[in-house]
């Protein structure tokens, strides 16, 4: 009952808003400028990080409510998985935005096609395509199974994107976790998991926040039809 | 790249954050009170048609 009521999406945004802003403090009061070429650039990295992950994770959640779908015919998956992209194609925008701001001020230019932003980039691409294919079919199940096997093949990518700097390094991109632990000192470390935490409830505030979205729509829908309106 | 340059591409990087997410809320809260506006509206029509039905 008491986890019920925390994992309500206003809990959930106060919660988010609370360690996004704890890890807003730490980014720029606690952990120390990054003394490489990046400098002061670097504390982008404390939100951009985490958004990345939370992008690829709506992604993951969109490839796991696929499986179900297909397993179970249930149409409520199939809404999930619909939502997770859409929120999954909302921080990727962030990420692509955040990004090239960022590599213009370290790398000293807006794009250039580094692994770890071309996967993403083609990550980008295959989702949008997924709402495309969803305004292309016109039935309802059907166009379920074809989203559903779709985010599975899209899926594939992410993988891609989130070792693309661990199998092909460019000397760009750095690693941030690792098997060297990836070169954060510990106060660097404790902004970042704290905005990842916040990131993370922030992604599930606005998954709930959709889904109730979608369900009073739907709950609509069969009451038109009902009445005949 | 000098601070004050850095902390221009620094304030627009959690600029664009903060506005995409404003954004979002609202656009968000706008289609969550449409849709209960129509909710309302469906249900007085509801209401109504079960007096009508009621009264004859």
């Amino acid at each position: 009952m008491i986890l019920k009521r925390l994992l309500t999406a206003p809990a959930l945004f106060a919660a988010a808003g609370a360690l996004l802003a704890a890890g807003l403090l730490l980014a720029f009061l606690y952990a120390p400028t990054d003394s490489s070429s990046m400098g002061f650039s670097q504390k982008i990295f404390y939100y951009h990080a985490p958004i990345a992950e939370c992008a690829l994770l709506a992604f993951a959640i969109a490839f796991v409510a696929a499986i179900l779908y297909l397993r179970s015919d249930d149409p409520r998956y199939d809404v999930l998985g619909m939502v997770a992209i859409r929120l999954g194609l909302l921080f990727s925008l962030l990420v692509m935005a955040t990004g090239m701001i960022w590599g213009r001020a370290a790398w000293g230019v807006w794009w250039t096609w580094e692994p770890r932003l071309t996967t993403f980039f083609v990550v980008c691409l295959l989702y949008t395509a997924y709402f495309v294919l969803r305004q292309t079919v016109e039935e309802e199940s059907r166009r379920a199974t074809f989203a559903a096997l779709f985010a599975i093949v899209a899926f594939i990518s992410v993988p891609f994107t989130f070792f693309a700097t661990r199998l092909m390094p460019s000397g760009l991109h750095p690693v941030v976790i690792g098997p060297g632990g990836g070169g954060m000192p510990g106060s660097d470390l404790l902004a970042f998991f704290v905005s990842m935490i916040g990131m993370t409830l922030l992604l599930l505030a606005m998954l709930r926040q959709e889904l109730a979205v979608e369900h009073l729509k739907e709950e609509l829908h069969h009451l038109k039809n009902r009445i005949g309106a | 790249m000098t601070l004050a340059e850095a902390v221009k591409y620094v304030a627009a990087a959690y600029a664009i954050i903060l506005i995409v997410l404003v954004a979002y809320s609202m656009f968000s809260a706008r289609r969550i009170s449409a849709l209960q506006r129509e909710l309302q509206v469906l249900e007085e029509a509801v209401d109504k048609s079960a007096k009508r039905l009621g009264g004859e």
